[in-house]
């Protein structure tokens, strides 16, 4: 199974609301003095792009016996389109369920990969 | 004054939560993550009530569980790695608790990492949600150009 992509657009708003007010996610002055170059998207929020592409395609098994791991290797930031895609790597059979496991990763608009990691939960009957 | 990264300890406490999960917070989480799924908006089959989305405790107690810490005793920094493994569904009215600690430390290319473990449990014991994270210490002369 190859779940759907699931598509954001990045904007200053999204990141404030998210992260509150002030600090490197949502204040591009108290960024670039931490050397970061301008604000950027929490690690959190990006990880949540990714576990709504696998709710969406394992549903009940994601939420129970769900497990995901990313390392981020590039900032997104405001004005970023992002894409949270996957590709399945196994699946065995557990206590007569199917796991399924996949690579995953969110890339941006120019299609450089921003976080990667892997991801895995049970298939829907 | 912050530690000095000796003085950094694998197995410190960080931080304790005891959270109770309500329809405003996965309101605004819904909102925030632009998230449409209908366990989160409603109590929805295979469960008889309302759910708050996988990862919406871990990053309301993420300040109080480690961010706090971090700022207080090591410095800026930025996520690294981040990984969950989800237990079981939290529903709205669930208590939640947690304590965090420092599980690691760890120098690589020039730059310094912690990472951190929260386990998430309900009131009665049952396991939730498993929160690790790495942190990227932010020294005084990060450039992310030079990551």
């Amino acid at each position: 199974m190859e779940p759907d992509p699931v598509k954001k657009t990045i904007t200053m708003g999204k990141m404030a609301r998210y992260s509150g007010a002030g600090n490197i996610h949502s204040d591009e002055e108290t960024a670039r003095e931490r050397g970061l170059g301008g604000a950027l998207a929490q690690g959190g929020q990006l990880v949540g792009y990714l576990n709504e592409m696998m709710l969406k395609a394992l549903g009940p098994g994601f939420l129970s016996g769900g497990e995901i791991s990313v390392t981020f290797i590039r900032p997104v930031r405001p004005g970023d389109e992002v894409t949270a895609r996957a590709t399945q790597k196994a699946a065995a059979s557990e206590n007569g369920r199917k796991r399924v496991e996949f690579e995953i990763w969110l890339e941006n608009q120019n299609g450089e990969k921003c976080v990667v990691g892997t991801a895995a939960g049970f298939a829907p009957p | 004054m912050p530690l000095t990264w000796d003085e950094v300890k694998v197995g410190a406490e960080t931080g304790r939560v005891d959270l109770l999960v309500t329809d405003a917070m996965i309101e605004e989480y819904l909102e925030a993550m632009e998230l449409d799924l209908r366990w989160f908006a409603a109590p929805s089959p295979p469960y008889a009530a309302r759910i708050a989305p996988p990862d919406m405790v871990p990053k309301l107690s993420m300040n109080a569980l480690f961010q706090e810490f971090l700022h207080r005793e090591i410095g800026p920094n930025i996520r690294a790695k981040q990984a969950f493994s989800f237990y079981a569904p939290i529903p709205v009215g669930t208590r939640v608790h947690a304590v965090g600690r420092l599980v690691e430390k760890y120098e690589r290319r020039g730059r310094r990492f912690v990472t951190f473990e929260a386990l998430f449990t309900d009131d009665s014991g049952k396991k939730l949600v498993l929160d690790r994270r790495t942190q990227l210490v932010l020294g005084q002369d990060f450039n992310i150009e030079k990551k």
